[in-house]
């Protein structure tokens, strides 16, 4: 009870607006094709989330076996060190899109594209976290989107591949890339990665269809 | 928002036509709009009879067959894939889609909305062209008809005479001049000029301006006789003054100035006058050498040829006329007319210099007349490159008991035309279809006897013979045996009128492929080959229909595929618009040809798939549409349906 008082009284608008999209929950028979996803990547200065900078977050939407390029998500988070606080504009305003805008705007439009699509990445549990990570400054609340990580459903669309062929090594994006045909180029850029994660996805989804995953329950165990 | 993705999109479309033809900033404006769509292996892009989408499409990967269904039968029409643009319907009308599209494997297709499109393809007329183009080919419909196939080429130029070209072709910068100053003794000037290898020396004041000029034929009228000495200044024996033209001058204007002032040097300085710094000279000779390709040179050199090898140089001069010709794209109607000029010129010289040589070798001329005949593609004027040659000569009817003394002469004479002509670079026939073979050195009789039979019973062989004999072209001899010859035939094809539809059924011997796709060639059964014959597959077709309905129409005369292309169009009214799209695809396919073959220095008649881009492919598909319309034609003309 108390919980709820807070959240009514405190939330900023962003977070209002998406809490809102999860209000109508999706039944667990909604086919596939009927569903929205986010493949999204994050680039960063290293690995470690609670350190390392965000430097880009790149996104596109997946629905019905289309990726729409026009509602695509690209934003350069600006570093504190090259950029002078004092000069950062009002909310949202991009002075230079080359340098970037500042981390929590960069955090809030990410917020507001993905509503409640359901977030789908390589490794995603790094990607959340740095977004979790960089949403603490503003409230301290974490994505609730369902999400899907393509290393796991890859295995999932291997299973039949001998243990010793299910190593790391062979679910990293460079090595699914190849295996499923996926030309790359200009690796390690977040929009870019998105990109051929969206792809593999496609491929991935496509496949376990004939093993019968058709809906949200199936994809989403 | 950066536009990594967009950007990724631009540089997948910017190799690709129609894309290629668009401008970057406009293009990407498109990328960045971009729907990309997954499509599985048997799924649909779109049905036929469907209502169109508002996208057009482009294989980003995969592979796309479009078919169409006919009486319960799917039809092949196209296979598409990386780079190739389908389903442009909704750009052009608003009316269901008359074909599907079905990927044929895991598939990324661009799809673009027609309203991103709309602007480049209503105000960029060679990106409309190709699309439109591209659509005619799956629906046999032309488009943009006044452009006649031209946009492949871009503008062809039409050149009436046979100097143009050379005359208004300027001067190349000629090589730097000799010079010195007119203190220089006579005898210091001789060495600088025969150190340099010149023949002439220009005479400069200290600022280069020229103040005359010496040639050697100075030194031997003037030093040799004794008239100067030596030791004498340069001034003494040089022309002053010197006439002088600006640079940029033509060969023409060049001639004309030499002509004029009976001079056989020309200086070239800054402004044109001799108060301005020299930039070159220019002899009569450095002109006799940028003519020597003038195809009336070339000619003329031919004529004055006394064997083979001689002959083979000037034929080789040719070729690189016919490539400039080809690069400067200059109407292949001409480039035919000039090219087939020469070799008839080529082989009237080998027939005289075979006559001399029998002569020599004291054999007796016949009194009996002769016509030696082009056959085949040279018979057409269609020959650009040197591939085979197919001759036969006819001549006058003898008594029976000199019969045997005149075939042997003229057999002699045609054996060593034949070897003087593949002298020259013209492989001998491999089915020995030539003057030299006693079956195709005859008299007008025995022609006329053997055509009788070969019309009367015309197996397939029979048939491929005669065809030869309504592509001749009398060369050289008495014209009046040819003249006689067609005569006969003709009117033997009145008599026959099943014997046209026997030409016909041959005609119809090598249907067209239907497209390309990866490195392969389609076949209208989904086959896939890695080879081309452009002559059998794409040209003899056209050729062969050609001539059957030319013959058909009872015209005489014109020997060449699309010139006689040309007058069915005038002729039939009904299928103008298909005689005028064969004419078109086969001028593009000699050229195709010819480009290919002095490429790869072959007859250019196979044509590997993966050596062809986008637009070539385009261009090659374009011409199959014709071919297989005018092969139905036939068959509904002739009613060879019914026919054996």
């Amino acid at each position: 009870m108390f919980s709820f008082w807070k959240k009514k009284k405190e939330y900023p608008d962003f977070w209002k607006n998406y809490l809102a999209h999860f209000e109508n929950k999706l039944p667990k028979k909604t086919p596939i094709s009927e569903l929205k996803f986010v493949v999204f990547d994050t680039e960063t200065s290293g690995f470690d989330h609670k350190k390392d900078k965000l430097l880009t977050i790149g996104a596109v939407r997946v629905s019905n076996n289309k990726i729409d390029l026009a509602d695509s998500f690209e934003v350069r988070v600006l570093q504190q060190d090259i950029y002078n606080t004092e000069a950062i504009p009002i909310h949202g305003i991009v002075p230079n899109k080359e340098k970037g805008i500042p981390k929590n705007d960069a955090i809030q439009q990410f917020i507001n594209y993905i509503g409640a699509d359901i977030i789908v990445g390589q490794n995603i549990n790094f990607d959340i976290a740095m977004i979790n990570h960089g949403l603490q400054p503003i409230l301290n609340e974490k994505l609730k989107n369902k999400n899907i990580d393509t290393a796991q459903l890859a295995k999932r669309a291997e299973h039949l591949r001998s243990p010793q062929m299910m190593k790391p090594s062979e679910f990293t994006l460079d090595a699914l890339c190849k295996r499923y045909n996926i030309p790359m180029h200009d690796r390690h850029n977040a929009a870019g990665d998105a990109l051929l994660t969206a792809f593999l996805f496609l491929k991935l989804i496509s496949q376990l269809k004939k093993r019968g995953v058709k809906n949200l329950g199936d994809l989403i165990k | 928002m950066n536009n990594t993705i967009a950007i990724r999109v631009y540089d997948f479309l910017k190799n690709y036509p129609p894309f290629t033809l668009v401008e970057k900033g406009r293009l990407m404006n498109v990328a960045e709009k971009i729907v990309i769509q997954y499509y599985e292996p048997q799924q649909y892009i779109f049905e036929q009879d469907s209502a169109i989408s508002n996208y057009f499409y482009v294989v980003k990967e995969g592979a796309v067959q479009l078919l169409r269904n006919e009486e319960d039968q799917k039809i092949l029409i196209d296979e598409c894939d990386n780079g190739d643009v389908f389903g442009i319907r909704p750009l052009l009308a608003k009316r269901p889609y008359v074909v599907s599209a079905q990927a044929m494997e895991e598939t990324l297709i661009y799809a673009i909305h027609t309203d991103d499109f709309q602007d480049i393809f209503k105000n960029n007329s060679e990106v409309a062209f190709y699309l439109a183009s591209n659509f005619a080919a799956g629906v046999r419909n032309r488009f943009a008809e006044n452009k006649k196939g031209k946009f492949y080429y871009g503008a062809e130029k039409e050149i009436s005479s046979n100097y143009k070209l050379v005359e208004v072709q300027s001067i190349e910068s000629s090589k730097t001049p000799v010079t010195c100053l007119p203190n220089t003794l006579i005898r210091d000037a001789a060495k600088i000029m025969s150190k340099n290898g010149v023949g002439s020396i220009i005479v400069v004041n200290e600022k280069f301006h020229p103040l005359g000029i010496t040639t050697d034929r100075d030194f031997r009228q003037e030093v040799v006789a004794g008239s100067v000495s030596p030791t004498q200044p340069v001034s003494e024996i040089m022309s002053s003054p010197v006439i002088t033209i600006p640079p940029d001058r033509t060969v023409a204007e060049v001639q004309i100035e030499m002509l004029q002032h009976r001079i056989h040097h020309l200086c070239i300085t800054e402004d044109g006058t001799i108060h301005s710094k020299i930039l070159g000279i220019i002899s009569e000779h450095d002109l006799l050498v940028v003519q020597a390709n003038n195809p009336a040179v070339l000619i003329r050199e031919i004529k004055k040829g006394t064997s083979g090898a001689t002959l083979r140089k000037i034929r080789d001069k040719a070729e690189i006329l016919l490539q400039k010709y080809l690069e400067q794209e200059v109407s292949i109607k001409y480039i035919s007319e000039i090219m087939s000029e020469i070799n008839d010129a080529l082989i009237i010289r080998a027939i005289q210099i075979a006559e001399n040589d029998l002569e020599v070798a004291g054999y007796e001329k016949p009194s009996a007349d002769f016509c030696w005949l082009a056959l085949g593609s040279e018979g057409r004027k269609e020959q650009l490159l040197r591939t085979d040659q197919d001759n036969a000569l006819v001549f006058e009817n003898v008594a029976e008991e000199d019969y045997d003394e005149v075939k042997n002469y003229y057999l002699a004479m045609a054996e060593n035309v034949t070897l003087i002509i593949h002298e020259c670079g013209f492989e001998y026939c491999p089915a020995d279809m030539m003057a030299s073979n006693p079956q195709w050195c005859m008299s007008l009789e025995k022609w006329e006897q053997r055509f009788s039979k070969w019309m009367n019973q015309p197996g397939t062989k029979e048939v491929m013979m005669t065809t030869i004999f309504f592509d001749y072209r009398p060369i050289h001899g008495n014209f009046q045996l040819a003249e006689e010859m067609t005569q006969h035939i003709f009117e033997g094809i009145n008599q026959q009128e099943i014997y046209l539809s026997h030409l016909a059924n041959n005609a119809l011997q090598n249907p067209p492929p239907l497209s390309f796709f990866r490195n392969f060639i389609v076949e209208k059964n989904g086959e896939h080959k890695d080879q081309f014959d452009l002559k059998a597959r794409a040209m003899m077709p056209l050729a062969d229909a050609a001539r059957v309905l030319i013959l058909n129409a009872k015209v005489g005369q014109i020997n060449n595929t699309f010139e006689r292309f040309e007058k069915l169009a005038e002729l039939e009214e009904g299928n103008r618009e298909l005689f005028e799209q064969a004419a078109d695809a086969y001028e593009i396919l000699m050229r195709f040809r010819a480009t290919q073959g002095l490429k790869h220095n072959d007859s250019g008649r196979f044509v590997k798939p993966s050596e062809l881009n986008k637009m070539q492919r385009l261009m090659l598909r374009n011409s199959f549409q014709p071919i297989h319309d005018l092969q139905s034609l036939l068959k509904v003309r002739f009613r060879l349906n019914l026919f054996g």
